[in-house]
């Protein structure tokens, strides 16, 4: 029998749910290559998958067209690939934070939090 | 002392690495298009090459390990990369059963025909469809076995090249069974 999921849990789904978005929303505050992005995902709001699995996901998104890549030269070694928003992201990126806003607001209604 | 231990480290750290990106490279190769996993094997390597410069040079060793146990199991990692539909399996098993039972019960036409449902699959890599055309059919080691240890028994003289017929339908069978081992597994995947 399981229990009722627990806040960690919760949090847990709803990063891993929300993945997409929150690397769209990075990406979309300025260009960044795969191990740069993660620091910032981990810093900002925790990765819940193995740190390796963003690398498939920004393949998805490039090939949902909603992120570009290049390689570009880097002072530190080899060229290194760096990924931008399309203006297609920026849209599905405005869709997903409306949506977001108006899922949130029903449920704190529902919950009856007050902000 | 340190300087050797640095060293030591220093070895240890770039076997770590290799040895990672090795079985990273031959999971990819085998189940991505080959840009997928060429352009998966070198963001991998530069993840791993950024974490190692912003550490200091002492801490370099643990970095390492460290990037490569945050980056997770390399078959987790193309398992993610790995888009391929589930669902219907179909082409893949009458690809197999031509290949195998289908090569001999139709010489030649069978396999051939195995041969072009196996490039029509989608849940097989190219790595997989190349293997598929270029492994010998099933069929062929059993037609050539009675030709080769005939005349292997007939035209002996009961040195060591009796046994190169023997040992030639043995190698050709093994590299069937590979092949077609390689490829079901490829199906459950």
């Amino acid at each position: 029998m399981t229990g009722a999921p627990r806040q960690a849990d919760i949090a847990a789904d709803l990063r891993r749910a929300t993945l997409p978005f929150s690397v769209l929303a990075i990406l979309a505050r300025g260009p960044s290559y795969g191990y740069e992005l993660i620091q910032e995902i981990s810093s900002s709001i925790g990765m819940e998958t193995s740190e390796g699995t963003v690398y498939p996901l920004l393949s998805r998104l490039s090939k949902q067209r909603l992120i570009a890549s290049e390689w570009r030269p880097s002072d530190a070694g080899p060229p290194r690939k760096y990924y931008t928003v399309t203006d297609e992201g920026h849209r599905a990126l405005r869709d997903f934070s409306a949506a977001w806003s108006e899922h949130v607001s029903a449920l704190d209604t529902v919950l009856g939090v007050r902000r | 002392m340190m300087i050797d231990q640095l060293g030591t480290d220093t070895r240890a750290a770039r076997r770590a690495r290799q040895s990672y990106l090795r079985r990273l490279r031959r999971l990819a190769r085998a189940r991505l298009s080959r840009d997928e996993a060429l352009s998966l094997e070198r963001e991998i390597a530069d993840h791993i090459d950024a974490a190692v410069a912003a550490s200091p040079e002492a801490d370099r060793h643990e970095v390492t390990l460290a990037a490569i146990r945050a980056l997770g199991d390399p078959d987790e990692i193309v398992g993610s990369a790995d888009d391929r539909a589930p669902g219907s399996t179909v082409r893949e098993t009458i690809a197999l059963l031509l290949l195998t039972i289908g090569s001999v019960l139709i010489p030649v036409v069978g396999w051939l025909i195995g041969v072009a449902v196996a490039w029509t699959s989608q849940r097989w890599s190219r790595m997989d469809k190349l293997l598929a055309t270029l492994a010998p059919p099933g069929g062929l080691a059993i037609a050539v076995a009675p030709l080769l240890l005939g005349s292997a028994s007939s035209g002996g003289d009961g040195s060591g090249l009796q046994a190169a017929p023997t040992a030639l339908v043995l190698l050709l069978l093994a590299a069937h069974v590979a092949v077609i081992v390689r490829l079901a597994r490829a199906v459950r995947r």
